[in-house]
């Protein structure tokens, strides 16, 4: 109940105190809650609210701090409402006021207007209460700018102090997903998010690719796909420009059913974010930050323009990435070319060197059995050459890209590796990449994998080999040790051996099938060498 | 019976001269007339006993093979050449044709057809069939992705690698395109050092290319 003895400069040093005791935590929206909760309290209204209307204070949203609102605004809009509503409501006997509106000042431009309603002792305001309030809103002007500019500026220092870490990232070697992660972490981080989400485009589908996630398991949500235009996410990537969200579930053009597997997100910032690839205009992703939970976040943190200096930062590193990425494998590829080089000329050179001496040496020895031990030698070093031209072609033909016979095949064997638990081991003899293309590359690969595919399904093998041999001929040979099977009628009821006869007849060739029950097969399919 | 067929070594190995000596020697119609270790000597040597082949390592320490063997077939085009190649590839029948020679042996002690392929290129036969030597071709004019338009190929040089892919020699070359031997000869060492820059590249370059994707893993 209202203290009516109380003078005016009791009431006023009462203000001072209160600000003082208003002014300990530095954060703004806090403050703003504190002031209007105080003021209420010296004026003895049960209800207040601190309207802030300062476009710069504001940016793009406004800020709204109240007491004693049946149900509490959480958005400056609705606060606004529910002023009018409040003003056209309020009621006071002759004599006094219904209600007390002041403005509040900071650094000489109207920041905002406080206004308290419903006095406690139901017989509206005096003239004293008003002079109090002018009174406890102009000195909060100032408390209220320090309080923007410590924010502000802590804020600002946090997206600096990130950008930097970004940058000084590059000093060392960074990967692609490295520089991605580092990115979303941080922005996460500085933003107080709940969640940071980085989406890059995939070059041929008009689509964002989710590249890095930060705050969410990324199981199920990395690699995933959002259309490009017609989002919202795909705004920033599209047009270059921020977009802030500050209620997902006001705003239309936010529609969750697009990301699914996201959080439920409360707001969101989304920025724009060149992937690094250098070129102008293309290669924009959108950067999304994202707060859950009831709390509104701060306006403050909303402000797109230093997250913005943030993501053109981050993508200088992505940028940095790739070169290196770039530079990395050039180099990889050049040291497989010197190894490969090497192999070739100094290593087969000598062993074959090595082989025809110790031919002569057999063929001129009268003992048969040094020319035994001899020609078994010379065996091992053609073996041990085969071998050395089947770890280079190894290392040359990883390539993931590549459609040439070898790298196809290469591939091939990876994959049956899995279901198999061994890998096949691949040879290739003569000049494969050029002369198996174009049909026979075709009938080659879908041979080569329907071979693997049965072997894979039914022989039971534990070991298996591929061999390419190009000469007259293009023979592609598969050897397993497993069941076996009639040859008359195929692993798989015929189907298979039917399909590969027919291709192998549509080039003019022939198969060849040695097996037996239990004791692996042999399968050969050869088809004329040169193409006509 | 006829003349044997006289035959030429090449190649910086001794014992893989010997061995291919003694080889040849076991066949009546075959005969190792001359040999040496280094390109220079078989350049001066050739000339003098024009042998009806000449066999030469794809690879020597005092220059590329190839460049020696277009040498040999320009200087004496009635011999024939085989490459002897390490490679059992697609590099092999590149030098091959890039080098103008018949044919290419590859370098392993056992089921080394090279009686055979030196009785044949002898005959006047050429081991490169025509298709595959124009799909080679092909393939370099295509398939050069290179990194800087400075590795492409110019005009010249392609009409250079026409005539290559004709089996023409070096001088043949610079008398239908009425210039110098010498030119040709560079035209030949440069677009040599491209290629080769293009093909270790190549992948390289795709590799570059497709780092515009988002996961290169998948």
């Amino acid at each position: 109940m209202p203290t009516a003895k109380v003078t005016t400069q009791q009431r006023r040093r009462d203000a001072w105190f209160g600000l003082a005791d208003v002014s300990r935590d530095l954060s703004v929206d806090g403050l703003l809650n504190r002031l209007v909760l105080e003021a209420g309290r010296l004026c003895g209204a049960r209800c207040g609210i601190l309207d802030v209307v300062d476009g710069r204070a504001d940016r793009r949203l406004g800020r709204f701090a109240s007491f004693g609102l049946p149900e509490d605004p959480t958005d400056s809009t609705i606060g606004r409402e529910a002023l009018v509503e409040l003003v056209d409501e309020a009621r006071a006997p002759v004599g006094s006021l219904a209600f007390l509106g002041v403005p509040v000042h900071v650094d000489g431009r109207t920041f905002g207007n406080l206004y308290l309603f419903d006095s406690r002792t139901g017989t509206g305001f005096t003239a004293d209460d008003e002079d109090v309030a002018d009174a406890f809103a102009s000195s909060s002007g100032l408390m209220i700018s320090t309080a923007l500019l410590h924010e502000k500026s802590a804020r600002d220092r946090r997206w600096l102090d990130a950008s930097a870490e970004i940058a000084t990232s590059l000093l060392g070697p960074v990967s692609h997903e490295a520089a991605w992660q580092l990115v979303v972490d941080r922005a996460r981080d500085v933003a107080s998010a709940t969640c940071a989400i980085l989406l890059l485009p995939d070059d041929a589908q008009g689509n964002l690719l989710v590249a890095a996630v930060s705050g969410i398991d990324p199981d199920g949500v990395l690699g995933e796909a959002v259309p490009l235009a017609g989002t919202l996410v795909g705004r920033p990537a599209r047009t270059g420009h921020a977009v802030v969200v500050p209620r997902t579930e006001l705003d239309r053009r936010y529609d969750p059913r697009v990301t699914p597997r996201w959080p439920a997100l409360r707001t969101v910032q989304m920025l724009p974010m060149r992937d690094g690839s250098g070129h102008d205009g293309q290669g924009l992703g959108t950067l999304v930050v994202g707060w859950a939970g009831s709390r509104p976040v701060d306006s403050w943190e909303l402000d797109p323009e230093l997250p913005e200096r943030f993501a053109e930062q981050a993508a200088q590193v992505l940028e940095m990435a790739r070169a290196q990425g770039d530079r990395r494998r050039l180099a990889v590829f050049e040291d497989r070319g010197r190894i490969s080089r090497d192999l070739h000329d100094v290593v087969i050179q000598r062993l074959f060197a090595i082989g025809m001496s110790l031919d002569q040496t057999a063929r001129a020895s009268a003992d048969p059995e040094m020319a035994a031990t001899l020609d078994s030698a010379i065996d091992g070093i053609d073996e041990t050459i085969a071998d050395l031209r089947r770890t280079i072609s190894g290392l040359e033909h990883d390539d993931a890209d590549s459609p040439d016979v070898p790298a196809v095949l290469e591939r091939m064997a990876d994959d049956a590796a899995e279901l198999l638990g061994f890998r096949p081991t691949v040879t290739f003899s003569g000049p494969v990449t050029t002369q198996v293309s174009g049909t026979v590359r075709e009938h080659v690969i879908a041979v080569a994998g329907e071979m693997l595919s049965n072997i894979v399904q039914h022989a039971q093998a534990t070991a298996v080999s591929l061999a390419v041999t190009v000469a007259d001929h293009v023979t592609l040979t598969v050897v397993d040790d497993g069941r076996g099977f009639d040859p008359g009628v195929g692993r798989d009821g015929g189907n298979g051996m039917r399909n590969m006869r027919r291709r192998a007849e549509l080039l003019g060739g022939h198969v060849e099938v040695e097996s037996v029950p239990n004791g692996g097969s042999t399968i050969t399919w050869t088809v004329p060498g040169v193409a006509t | 019976m006829t003349e044997p067929i006289t035959v030429f070594l090449l190649d910086d190995h001794e014992i893989v001269r010997q061995g291919i000596k003694s080889l040849l020697d076991q066949n009546d119609d075959l005969t190792v007339i001359g040999e040496a270790g280094l390109a220079a000597d078989a350049l001066r040597q050739i000339p003098q006993l024009k042998p009806r082949v000449a066999v030469l390592d794809g690879r020597l320490p005092d220059g590329t093979g190839i460049e020696v063997c277009r040498e040999v077939r320009s200087r004496h085009p009635g011999t024939a050449v085989l490459i002897l190649t390490s490679y059992d590839d697609d590099e092999a029948l590149f030098s091959a044709i890039m080098a103008g020679a018949a044919g290419y042996v590859l370098k392993q002690v056992r089921g080394n057809e090279i009686v055979e392929s030196i009785r044949r290129v002898a005959a006047g036969e050429s081991l490169l069939d025509p298709t595959i030597t124009q799909k080679v071709l092909e393939r370099i004019r295509e398939g050069g992705p290179a990194a800087d338009p400075l590795d492409k190929l110019t005009r010249q040089e392609r009409r250079i690698l026409e005539h290559i892919g004709q089996g023409l020699t070096n001088r043949q070359i610079a008398e239908e395109m009425h210039l110098a031997e010498k030119t040709i000869k560079n035209y030949v060492t440069q677009m040599l050092s491209k290629l080769g820059l293009q093909r270790r590249t190549q992948a390289a370059v795709l590799v570059t290319k497709r780092g515009g994707s988002l996961f290169p893993e998948h």
